[in-house]
């Protein structure tokens, strides 16, 4: 079995992940698109990161693409993605193979269908952490029961033996959170852990994966639409819109102060209850289709402070405040006036 | 707020089990089932008879005896002998033959089927797994040689290495594993793509891994079907095989090898004819049937059906 810091490239100093100008596109009828263009981001130890955004922003491809899980073609995959220094970016199979599991691991939207149905879950958690340690069944066994112990699985030393469908939804996440948890990964992605599950059970995996990452120092990277998850949930925050990142910073500061309109306009979207239940925020108009986005932002043509100069050019992410940054070509003249002002 | 050092309430943790069914529902529904009921009993049936057929057959496969020849089915020969089904024209029992025959038919089916299906399923799955250029390969050769008549081929083969046993499962190998090959790589597609084959990939699963542990017990139950189906194809394609002589050589058994040594006396001794041929028909029948069935119950929605058709639910506790 190789280490992750026998891999060539491994720096202990390097940060534990650091994304940079990552682009995956699509060959399509109607020429390439960018699902995702130009996202960078670093994901210090124990750090959790989330990244907001619409359906087809590029949140979900983005990681894949980070973990080499996107086929290529017809996926193309360019930029950098150093995990620990070492680049994921078309590396070596077997380099990916490594890394994955043992480095950065991930959990899916719909969980009950993320476990296979003909395997019991015991088997299944314990899969990995027996294929790379060489340790036979009734050892991966007792450890399947110390991992679903860990997720906070009741009566974990029978359920051991059940299979996927005699599990709830909720108790299905946490077997895919035990599953990514075997082999003490430092990072887990998690993209929409907590879409296919009710509020209730929403709250208590959110509440798993926060106590988690406190507690083994492992970093999260949480794929989200759920403002409020967000909010709660992340030390930084990451806004993306049509495959580019139009802001980012620290969670506290974005939603107290959003220095883009589309981070302002998200924020107004959701139900406050300090306000009187006023209407809510709507965006006007629909994500733009990828193959034909606009000239200049692509946020312009549902921008309520759109103006002739965001029609000129793409907008590129430049730092508009201490540890932040935003891709709005008029952050000074909306944002920070307004705050004058007040 | 949930405090997560406790455990969670009951009302968290599913009950899906609610109805349980035992081994009785199963035989009780097999019973109801006339058709599956009849083609699932000759098939046990000749499964005994193949296995025990030094201790079931009443006469010597090759035991000549040439003072009861051509004699119909249910006589009682010269030395008292009673022979079931009749004699050939060697004085042999056909009975004793049938059963013997069984033994060579049923096990160049089986060995057949069995290693076109290793080998089908293992190309298959890989190339639908991977892709690429192995698929290509796959595939095309596998269009390849569906195109060729497979009777002429198996002729050509048979007439240059002989007949025999070994050559036949050779030759079935050779001409049978494309059908399995086809169907693994269209469900190795599907499941490639599937919520838990990804899974496993982020999880660090190699793809050695992912093809024998997560796709392909997923995938088993249409395999098992097709299986089923190849034995029968195999059987009666060893059958017409035998009868042009080019399979299975005398003095062993086999009831295509039967019907053509039967053919010369068909006006004077139907029954030369008759039950192999009966037998062959009966066989490929019952395991086209139970094709079927095995269809329908290793689906857990149209196992429910047929189930629920035939039993009275019954509520454990």
């Amino acid at each position: 079995m190789i280490n992750i810091n026998d891999l060539p490239g491994y720096d202990d100093a390097a940060p534990l992940l650091e994304v940079d100008n990552l682009c995956v596109t699509f060959e399509s009828f109607e020429g390439e698109v960018a699902a995702v263009d130009g996202v960078s981001f670093t994901v210090n130890p124990g750090e959790t990161l989330c990244i907001v955004g619409e359906s087809g922003s590029g949140k979900s491809a983005s990681q894949m693409a980070i973990l080499g899980l996107l086929s290529t073609p017809p996926a193309m995959i360019s930029g950098s993605v150093r995990f620990c220094g070492i680049e994921l970016v078309h590396a070596p199979q077997s380099t990916l193979f490594t890394v994955r599991g043992s480095g950065v691991s991930m959990i899916f939207q719909d969980a009950i269908t993320s476990l296979n149905p003909s395997l019991k879950v015991g088997f299944q958690i314990a899969e990995v952490f027996c294929a790379r340690t060489g340790s036979d069944r009734a050892n991966g066994r007792k450890y399947a029961i110390e991992l679903m112990e860990r997720v906070a699985i009741p009566d974990a030393s029978h359920r051991v033996d059940d299979y996927p469908f005699q599990f709830s939804g909720g108790m299905c996440q946490r077997i895919m959170i035990a599953m990514a948890l075997a082999l003490n990964p430092k990072i887990l992605i998690a993209d929409e852990p907590t879409t296919a599950l009710d509020v209730t059970v929403q709250r208590q995996v959110m509440e798993l994966l926060k106590s988690l990452s406190k507690n083994a120092d492992l970093a999260l990277v949480l794929i989200t639409h759920d403002l409020g998850v967000a909010a709660e949930q992340a030390d930084k925050v990451m806004v993306m819109y049509a495959g580019r990142t139009v802001e980012t910073g620290l969670t506290d500061a974005v939603f107290a102060k959003p220095y883009h309109p589309y981070t302002q306009a998200l924020l107004s979207s959701m139900p406050d209850v300090t306000n009187n239940f006023n209407r809510l925020g709507i965006i006007n108009g629909s994500p733009p289709v990828l193959t034909k986005l606009p000239e200049g932002c692509s946020f312009r043509p549902r921008c309520q402070f759109a103006a002739p100069m965001c029609r000129l050019n793409r907008p590129q992410l430049f730092v508009s405040g201490p540890s932040r940054a935003s891709a709005c070509l008029r952050v000074n003249d909306i944002f920070k006036k307004k705050s004058s002002n007040v | 707020m949930v405090d997560l050092s406790k455990p969670l309430s009951p009302t968290d943790v599913d009950e899906s089990r609610q109805v349980q069914l035992g081994w009785n529902d199963y035989m009780r529904a097999i019973l109801q089932d006339y058709i599956t009921f009849f083609a699932l009993s000759f098939v046990l049936l000749l499964i005994v008879f193949t296995l025990g057929a030094d201790f079931l057959a009443p006469h010597e496969p090759t035991g000549l005896n040439l003072r009861d020849r051509m004699l119909p089915p249910g006589s009682i020969g010269r030395g008292g002998d009673f022979y079931l089904l009749g004699t050939d024209e060697l004085g042999r029992d056909l009975f004793t033959r049938l059963i013997y025959g069984a033994r060579v038919s049923v096990s160049v089916g089986v060995l057949g089927a069995v290693l076109s299906a290793i080998v089908g399923v293992t190309a298959g799955l890989m190339a639908g797994y991977h892709g690429g250029l192995l698929e290509d390969i796959v595939m095309r050769l596998v269009d390849g040689m569906l195109s060729l008549p497979s009777l002429l081929v198996a002729l050509f083969v048979l007439f240059i290495l002989g007949g025999g046993f070994g050559n036949l499962v050779l030759v079935f190998l050779v001409l049978h594993w494309m059908v399995f090959a086809r169907m693994a790589r269209g469900l190795a597609l599907d499941a490639r793509n599937s919520a838990y084959v990804q899974a496993a990939v982020s999880q660090g699963c190699k793809s050695g891994r992912i093809i024998l542990r997560h796709i392909l017990p997923n995938v088993m139950a249409p395999i098992l079907v097709l299986f089923t189906l190849e034995i029968a194809v195999l059987i009666l394609s060893e059958a017409s095989l035998s009868f042009l002589g080019f399979g299975v050589q005398p003095p062993d058994a086999s009831w295509g090898l039967m019907i053509s040594g039967g053919r010369e006396h068909i006006r004077s001794a139907w029954w030369l004819v008759a039950f192999p041929g009966l037998a062959i028909f009966f066989t490929a029948l019952s395991l086209n049937l139970l094709a079927n069935w095995a269809r329908a119950i290793t689906d857990p929605v149209q196992r429910w059906r047929w189930l629920a058709k035939r039993t009275k639910f019954r509520k454990s506790k």
